[in-house]
């Protein structure tokens, strides 16, 4: 067996990481990927977890909620354990600082190199493959993935960490833990990857706003069109701007690219701009969208890709998909549709495929 | 300018890309709106050259 995933709930980290170790015994793990509860984090489950394998790789992120098969918790730990047989090697790198200028090249080139370099990833592009989790704090992600997108061929898929009641959050490399980081892994996978998206949302208006005035690194959109944005938002909709504050979670914004969208949800209107859980740049042109249903879009998602039995899956999924599961009472057969698969998953602060992104599933399939 | 670019970064791995026109797309750039006989837009050529430095590329 080439991927394991388990479920944990403990009293505190040490407790998992030793129910952890009991579960994985007869297992020769080579990489762990967690999402543990912000509720652990007192207690540090990165260096708990580096006691109990200490031949392992770990990468982990806090979460407000957890998956692992069919099962949907929260306070709880979620685990998967991959051995020789689902990847060949890993390179994990931490890049500290985001919220600064972001200078990536390094810290790529050195992981590069721990392959053999660029021609050997290049050669096997089909193979290598990176998981890369955001402390959500730091609010960079987008700039981040931009240079990150520069720097390397390399497709990096991921998240950014979430927190419980305590509002912690956090991300972890090996026994380390880490604010305002991106924690990176490369792993070269033995029978390669895939990757897909699905995010329930479709275009509701074929009008294409140009954005022409936004803050980027703080995610604040000025104006479409050279109009205020709010005022055009509103147009598309044709309700008055006084209401768009109401049609903030149905109808979000997305960069259109073929067949692919990439969601940006609102935050709050703030003076004379709209916050966004994920910025645009000026230059972009973005549709309003309508949120569709978050199961069958995720089933035939995963059908459509998934046509093989996987070593492991994992999902990044939005936090505000699980809300509105949660809402609609669907995380069940939301869950059931990843339980046909040894798979974990979080519920993100936004996921990264290309870009950061909101208000998706965004997973990844090791075969 | 555009297809030289996505042409010289991907190397022909149809994957790569599509990968490299959707990360120029996501900078800001509606690369998919210009055909091989749209008028040269002096601001988006700029930008296109900013691109193709970082990408170590000469356009």
């Amino acid at each position: 067996m080439a991927i394991r995933t388990i479920s944990i709930k403990g009293t505190d980290s040490k407790d998992v990481a030793l129910q952890a170790k009991e579960a994985l015994k007869d297992f020769e793990t080579k990489f762990l990927l967690f999402f543990a509860s912000s509720y652990y984090e007192d207690s540090n489950p990165a260096t708990e977890l580096s006691v109990a394998f200490p031949d392992s790789k770990i990468i982990g992120s806090t979460s407000h909620s957890e998956y692992c098969n069919s099962t949907y918790t929260n306070h709880s730990v979620s685990i998967m354990a991959m051995d020789k047989d689902s990847i060949e090697d890993v390179c994990v790198k931490v890049v500290e600082n985001i919220r600064e200028e972001i200078n990536i090249n390094e810290s790529v080139k050195d992981m590069e190199a721990y392959f053999g370099g660029s021609e050997e990833i290049f050669n096997n592009f089909d193979k290598y493959v990176g998981i890369i989790l955001f402390e959500s704090g730091a609010k960079a992600e987008e700039v981040f993935m931009d240079r990150l997108g520069d720097a390397t061929n390399i497709l990096f898929v991921g998240g950014s960490s979430s927190a419980a009641e305590n509002n912690i959050s956090r991300v972890y490399a090996d026994d380390k833990v880490y604010e305002g980081a991106a924690v990176l892994a490369v792993l070269k996978t033995v029978k390669g990857y895939d990757v897909l998206k699905t995010q329930s949302a479709c275009v509701l208006s074929d009008r294409k706003l140009l954005v022409t005035k936004s803050n980027l690194r703080d995610r604040i959109l000025y104006e479409f069109d050279n109009r205020p944005c709010g005022e055009v938002y509103a147009e598309v909709l044709g309700v008055s701007v006084d209401k768009i504050k109401d049609y903030f979670v149905s109808n979000p914004l997305g960069i259109v690219i073929g067949d692919e969208i990439f969601v940006r949800t609102f935050d709050q209107i703030k003076e004379d701009g709209i916050t966004l859980h994920c910025g645009l740049p000026e230059g972009a042109e973005i549709n309003v969208l309508k949120i569709g249903d978050i199961v069958a879009d995720t089933k035939q998602a995963l059908d459509n890709i998934i046509t093989y039995q996987p070593a492991g899956v994992i999902n990044f999924n939005c936090l505000y998909r699980t809300f509105e599961m949660l809402n609609e009472d669907l995380t069940q057969p939301y869950c059931a549709l990843f339980g046909r698969y040894p798979s974990i998953g979080f519920s993100t602060g936004g996921e990264a495929f290309l870009g950061h992104i909101n208000e998706t599933s965004t997973v990844l399939v090791i075969k | 300018m555009i297809q030289k670019i996505v042409a010289e970064r991907s190397r022909g791995n149809q994957v790569i890309a599509n990968s490299v026109r959707t990360k120029i797309i996501l900078k800001g750039i509606a690369i998919d709106k210009y055909t091989p006989t749209s008028p040269d837009d002096f601001a988006v050529m700029q930008k296109l050259r900013e691109v193709a430095q970082e990408y170590g590329l000469i356009v």
